[in-house]
């Protein structure tokens, strides 16, 4: 059974200390939820255990399966069954969706997988995501809304099928009834592949439809308290106030995540001048 | 050699010693063709479409050695030119295009897709508006790895008199290796007040979020550099009309570019 184990972690952004050692375990089949006010490490944490080059782990350790994390390359971490849904997935316009995908998934298996499987899996995880059937087609991404990249982020979760699945705000930019589809795929994905998860969200619904096992709060690069699902409800009820007073810790205020805003291409349109 | 072409035309045609082709399309005449340049030394292939015709001419560079390719023609009335040069040889190549819109409704598309390395590819495109109602499109992408050096002229030349031409260019350079040189110049040669002209041109390497997106997939970082690489090619190898040739040329392409990883 793959488990997780994070130890003392450390972690730079340029000259800013953003974790400030955290631990944490996650086993197959688990559930957490990871909670906290914007800028205080959450998304850090998440974009370390992936090995985003922009993150520079200073101290502690990473271990997956008994494997150093930390040692692998992006792309080996992802092999090993680690994946992140990400907050701001990149636009790549000349890159389909279906071919960004066979890709992906041959990238983590000897033998290619047969057009007719992949067509199959793809069409099931569009329907259930109810997205358009035109997705395979389009550019990676370009031209998405902000709740169709977050399907999409679940589209590539179900057909790569990890073994640790970390969801950086998948919620954000989802309707209410997006957000109902979005949960249903994820469980659904669970319970055939008993994955464990990290689920950084701000919206209790969402963490409601999903069930946590575990919630933690992370304040100033630390997870300061953790517990089960009764520790959402409260921070629902109660916000993060509570837990400043309690355990002598002051939240960082500054925001985590200043959205990049795409130029697109070059001003000149190819057509129809 | 010489080719004339009458009604409704598809042909493909491997020339070897024979260099030299001229390809006369008859009014109201519609085709497409698929040229492989198989060996070495260099080439004339002169278009000679007449007015009311419409072609496809696909040409790919397959010789193991330096070519030298001429193209060049005069595009009558309302005749549609659609031409594709694919090139992913890794030896030196030089392009000279010349087109001539010589009449109202004349259009032509030019695209070529080069991936270099190591080698020099250098390129020189002219297309010239001589009358009014005419069009004319460049797209030229590339890709370069470790030691490539490029380089591509392209001139959209309006004369006097030909008013509402509308002529467009766009070169594209993804560089993905070490060492190489580019050297791209868009050209606009404009003598007439009411017409459209524009270009665009970029030439860097992969967007590092990019990158760090595919290799999240667990793409290594030359299968995420192939990947990007694709849609550079893309648009010439669609002009291939027989799918099977079209697959294997894209599995060709996708194979050199690094898709596959090693």
């Amino acid at each position: 059974m793959p488990e997780l184990v994070v130890k003392d972690l450390h972690v730079r952004v340029d000259d800013k200390e953003i974790l400030k050692g955290v631990d944490l375990v996650i086993k197959d089949g688990e559930r957490h939820a990871l909670m906290g006010p914007n800028g205080n490490g959450k998304s850090t944490l998440l974009a370390a255990i992936m090995g985003n080059p922009k993150f520079t782990v200073t101290q502690g350790e990473i271990t997956y399966d008994g494997k150093d994390v930390l040692a692998m390359e992006v792309d080996e971490r992802s092999r090993l069954g680690i994946f992140l849904g990400m907050q701001y997935p990149s636009e790549i316009p000349g890159v389909t969706n279906s071919d960004f995908l066979r890709t992906a998934i041959n990238a983590r298996s000897e033998k290619p997988i047969s057009l007719f499987k992949f067509i199959k899996e793809m069409d099931r995880a569009i329907k259930e995501l109810e997205m358009k059937p035109d997705l395979a087609h389009r550019f990676l991404n370009d031209g998405f809304s902000g709740g169709e990249k977050k399907r999409n982020e679940i589209v590539q979760m179900m057909l790569l099928k990890p073994t640790l699945s970390m969801l950086d705000e998948i919620d954000s930019g989802l309707d209410v009834d997006a957000l109902r589809i979005v949960a249903d795929a994820i469980q659904k994905c669970q319970e055939e592949t008993n994955m464990g998860m990290i689920i950084v969200s701000h919206y209790a619904r969402f963490l409601d439809y999903l069930k946590p096992t575990h919630a933690h709060v992370l304040i100033d690069g630390k997870i300061v308290i953790s517990g089960g699902v009764e520790l959402v409800d409260k921070i629902d009820k109660e916000g993060y106030d509570w837990i400043e007073k309690e355990y002598h810790v002051k939240a960082n205020k500054e925001e985590e995540n200043t959205r990049p805003i795409s130029l697109g291409s070059c001003g000149a349109k190819r057509r129809g001048f | 050699m010489e080719r004339i072409y009458e009604d409704e035309f598809q042909d493909v045609l491997e020339l070897k010693e024979e260099k030299e082709l001229k390809i006369l399309v008859s009014p109201h005449t519609y085709g497409n063709m698929r040229l492989i340049l198989k060996e070495e030394g260099e080439y004339r292939i002169e278009l000679a479409p007449m007015h009311s015709t419409s072609i496809h001419l696909f040409i790919q560079n397959k010789a193991q050695g330096k070519v030298r390719l001429h193209l060049l023609g005069d595009i009558q009335e309302n005749a549609d030119v659609k031409l594709g040069l694919l090139d992913l040889e890794d030896t030196d190549f030089e392009l000279y295009e010349s087109f001539d819109l010589k009449a109202p409704g004349a259009r032509i598309e030019l695209y070529t897709a080069q991936l270099c390395q190591d080698q020099k590819k250098k390129g020189d495109i002219l297309v010239r508006h001589s009358s009014p109602y005419t069009y004319g499109y460049m797209y030229n992408f590339a890709v370069l790895k470790d030691g490539a050096n490029y380089e591509m002229v392209a001139n959209g030349t309006i004369d006097k008199g030909a008013r509402e031409a509308a002529s467009h260019q766009e070169t594209r350079v993804l560089t993905v290796g070490k060492e190489h040189a580019t050297k791209v110049i868009p050209l606009l040669m404009i003598d007439e007040n009411d017409v459209k002209a524009s270009h665009a041109l970029t030439i860097g390497e992969p967007d590092e979020n990019q990158l760090y997106y595919l290799e999240s997939r667990g793409l290594s970082k030359e299968m995420a550099l192939g990947l990007l690489s694709v849609g550079y090619f893309m648009p010439t190898i669609e002009m291939i009309q027989e799918e099977e040739i079209r697959e294997k040329t894209r599995e060709e392409m996708e194979r050199k570019v690094g898709v596959y990883g090693h």
